[in-house]
């Protein structure tokens, strides 16, 4: 073939060798002129690429129902037999076995003997020991200890094989749809605090369908049962709502009795007024004396109910008595003693260091003219601590008579009375009980 | 002259400067014609027929000349004229399947305690059987009875396969524990153990002649070892997944194996690469059976069972087998009724010869199995190919017989009514 010294233009073929007809398959062929159905290779298909006929697809036995298809015959199977069998054995001569058994060899304690020399490069004396290679005993059951490696198919120079069925059908969507299976959500965990969509949700939900519409079909059963259920409700319900609009009306008559009865008193005590009042009064003589000495008789037995329930008191509900009278506020463990003034460190912060975080509204520096406090902290301290008591309760006994009696007798002294009234807790007592004079006397 | 000189210049010039592009190179026109179809290449083929009858001597156009005719191609197309469908209709309808008895459950053994996954009958005097289970046990039962005869332990995992040599007295099993086993029947214990597969082994089968067996499973390889020295001979790598089932035949193809890869691979054993593939399958091929009477053998995917005539492996049958779901299991005998086991528990005879389904049977779940277990692992026609042997999921074993005094009268079977949309693709 002249492949044209003028299409030098054009690039060189890859591949020289033109497609020809497979040798392997065409020799039956050049045999005899009878039909072959089979892979066929066509001189005009490119590569090799067997083509494949329509009569590879329908069965031979329609063609020739009678055909007969005899057994192998025993010559053919003897044929056979001889030629593998040859081959078998020159493969198996050039194998070692894998797992044969140790040599008679070794087990007799027979060996090869071998004559191993050697000479001495300085002295050149040769010198010859016998070598006696015995098979190392293996345990009989032990598996092969060789490795076996994966056979990688070795690559073929045989066309490949024309695949003589349809494709598989592609799934259709709505297939694909019932192959769907939607990912598992969970309604009561969710770790990562992902989003859910409301539709996920509902399609996890079994009582909603695929669309998320329609609810399945309820049980005639379950549906008469809820029906009797809502009716016995609602007769229930009406039972509840009459009797309570017989007790109302009821309660309702009641009051209106008591009303009636109430005005009719009403009526009555004023139709009385009146008829005093268009009586002539006659003033009768009040005698003052014995108003004020009643007044006097109460105030003390107050004050004896009142001193009466103080000494029945524990020591320190007396004393947070006497400081409410006081008008302090003192807590429970200041009483007892247990409370320790708060421990001041050593370490002296600037104000400003504190104050820096509190935002802007604070003064800048410029404004803030001292470093630091005026006092020394722990005269501050000091300052504000407030006195213990010291001793048992024998003496909070005593000072609590000493300022109950202070306040009696010192009554009497005019010109003390001012300070004591400005400083002693006794006096703010008497005070109140002039109020409560006060008040008396108003009414 | 002058004019003369002129014209041969300009043809030599009009040559030398644009003569290539008259023509296309061999190389891209090859590229072009593998995209067309193969009617459009017929034509061109024609064309180019009956253009170089017409050919001028003085033509610019450069003629190659003839190429080799085709004859292969001619023959495709001689075929299909041949073949009308209307023809095929009519030779199809013609063909009357052979009336075979329908079969009946007799007989429920029970004893395994994990699905039982293969079974395989004495050959030599067809008195007992060994079934192989989920259990990782063999357990060798006596035919006629029953009756449990032994059980062998010493697989660790599910016993795939079981072959029993007519020729020793051994029995092979394939186990997904990665081994295959040699059990000396005479004293009931192991003899051999073949190391050296990849992973499990679901299949194994004795050479009829040789002293070799066949394995294949998970590791795709179809693995030929010598009983004797336990060395894996041969390796035969080809197939692209699992593979289900391995047999052996004393004649070229010597090993037909069948895969997940949804292809049926003939062997040339000496050659050690596939004679043929057959790819008219799906999916999943996952049982092969031979025929013992001709020389030939089915094979069944999903929906799908064919026969294959033997040596080149031609189409023979395309079995009615629509709507048959997963089949597990088939098995033939010597009347030409072959059984193909379902995954749901179904049973379907065929005739062999014409593909016809005459008994279609449910099996009966053990009491107490789930629904689920309702399916046919495993089965086989013993010798004489009057009992069948079928084992399920349930753990049972069942054996099925023909009805006694049955005729074609009382028991026509299912009807038979060929078509042509059969002959799926």
């Amino acid at each position: 073939m002249n492949s044209a010294p003028f299409s030098t233009l054009l690039p060189p073929p890859k591949k020289e060798s033109s497609p020809t007809v497979a040798s392997a398959h065409q020799s039956p062929e050049n045999q005899g002129d009878e039909p072959v159905a089979g892979i066929v290779f066509d001189s005009l298909q490119p590569d090799g690429i067997p083509n494949v006929s329509f009569q590879d697809f329908i069965p031979i036995r329609q063609r020739d129902f009678n055909m007969e298809i005899p057994l192998p015959s025993k010559q053919d199977i003897e044929q056979t037999f001889q030629r593998t069998k040859a081959y078998f054995d020159k493969l198996l001569n050039n194998k070692p076995a894998t797992n044969s058994r140790p040599s008679t060899d070794a087990r007799s304690g027979k060996g090869n003997y071998i004559e191993y020399k050697t000479t001495d490069a300085l002295t050149n004396k040769s010198t010859s020991r016998i070598i006696k290679i015995v098979d190392h005993v293996a345990d009989p059951l032990q598996p092969s200890q060789i490795k076996r490696k994966k056979v990688v198919a070795p690559p073929t120079d045989e066309p490949v094989a024309p695949i003589l069925h349809s494709a598989t059908e592609k799934l259709t969507k709505e297939q694909r749809e019932q192959w769907r299976i939607p990912s598992a959500v969970s309604n009561w965990k969710n770790p990562n605090g992902y989003a859910i969509d409301l539709e996920k949700r509902i399609a996890i939900d079994g009582r909603y369908n695929r669309e998320g519409t329609a609810i399945p079909a309820v049980n005639e059963k379950l549906l008469e049962l809820t029906n009797a259920l809502e009716e016995a409700e609602s007769k229930a319900r009406e039972e509840v709502r009459n009797r309570a609009e017989a007790r109302k009306q009821e309660a309702e008559q009641q009051v209106r009795l008591k009303e009636d009865k109430l005005r009719e008193l009403a009526q009555r005590s004023r139709e009385e007024r009146q008829r005093k009042r268009r009586q002539p009064i006659d003033h009768e003589e009040y005698d003052e004396s014995a108003i004020i000495r009643q007044t006097e008789r109460n105030e003390k037995r107050d004050q004896m109910k009142n001193d009466m329930r103080l000494s029945k008191l524990s020591t320190a509900d007396r004393l947070r008595v006497l400081a409410h009278a006081q008008g302090r506020d003192v807590s429970e463990k200041i009483i007892l003693g247990a409370a320790k003034p708060s421990e001041v460190p050593d370490v002296h912060y600037d104000s400003r260091l504190l104050t820096k975080g509190a935002g802007t509204a604070v003064p800048g520096a410029p404004e803030q003219v001292y470093d630091g406090p005026l006092f020394a902290q722990n005269a501050m301290d000091r300052l504000y601590k407030p006195a213990r008591f010291t001793g048992p309760e024998n003496d909070a006994l005593d000072i609590l008579s000493k300022m109950t009696s202070e306040q009696r007798f010192e009554d009497q002294d005019p010109g003390t009375s001012v300070d004591q009234q400005q400083t002693s807790p006794g006096m703010q007592k008497s005070d109140a009980k002039q109020d409560s004079e006060h008040d008396l006397k108003r009414t | 002259m002058n004019e003369h000189s002129d014209d041969v210049y300009v043809r030599a010039r009009l040559r030398n400067q644009f003569g290539y592009m008259t023509w296309v190179p061999e190389y891209v026109e090859d590229r072009i014609s593998s995209k067309k179809g193969i009617l459009q290449r017929y034509e061109d083929y024609q064309q180019k027929q009956a253009k170089a009858q017409e050919v001028k001597t003085d033509s610019l156009v450069k003629y190659e000349g003839a190429k080799d005719v085709p004859r292969n191609l001619l023959r495709i197309y001689r075929g299909e004229a041949d073949t009308s469908a209307l023809a095929r209709y009519e030779e199809v309808v013609s063909q009357k399947p052979q009336w075979h008895a329908p079969w009946k459950l007799t007989r429920v053994i029970n004893g395994h305690t994990g699905w039982v996954r293969c079974v395989c009958v004495d050959p030599v005097d067809n008195a007992w059987f060994a079934t192989g289970s989920n259990d990782s046990t063999i357990r060798v039962w006596d035919l006629a009875t029953g009756k449990l005869k032994v059980t062998l332990q010493g697989h660790i995992m599910t016993v795939r396969d079981i072959c029993i040599s007519a020729r020793h007295p051994y029995m092979f099993s394939a186990s997904q524990d990665k081994l295959v086993k040699c059990w000396d029947l005479e004293r009931n214990t192991v003899v051999r153990d073949f190391h050296g597969t990849l992973s499990g082994v679901h299949s194994v089968d004795l050479h009829p002649s040789l002293d070799l067996i066949v394995s294949a499973g998970r590791d795709s390889v179809v693995r030929v070892w010598d009983i004797r020295s336990r060395s894996c001979v041969l390796t035969l790598a080809g197939h692209r997944g699992p593979i289900n089932k391995v047999r052996c035949l004393p004649v070229d193809p010597q090993i037909v194996s069948c895969s997940t890869d949804a292809t049926v691979k003939l062997w040339d054993l000496v050659a050690g690469k596939p004679m043929k593939t057959l790819t008219h399958h799906k999916r999943n091929v996952r049982d092969l059976a031979f025929n013992p009477t001709e020389f030939s053998f089915a094979s069944a995917c999903t929906d799908d069972i064919r026969s294959w005539k033997l040596v080149d492996g031609q189409l023979l049958t395309n079995f009615n087998s629509e709507a048959l779901g997963i089949v597990n299991t088939l098995a033939c005998n010597q009347d030409g009724v072959l059984f193909a086991g379902g995954d749901t528990g179904e049973l379907s005879f065929f005739d062999y010869k014409t593909g016809h389904k005459f008994q279609k049977l449910e099996t009966t779940a053990m009491p107490g199995s789930l629904e689920s277990e309702k399916g046919v692992l495993a089965s086989t026609f013993d010798r004489t190919g009057l009992r069948l042997l079928t084992c399920e999921r349930d753990k049972s074993i069942k054996i099925w017989k023909h009805i006694d005094g049955a005729t074609q009268d009382s028991h026509p079977g299912l009807p038979w009514n060929p078509s042509l949309v059969r002959q799926r693709f």
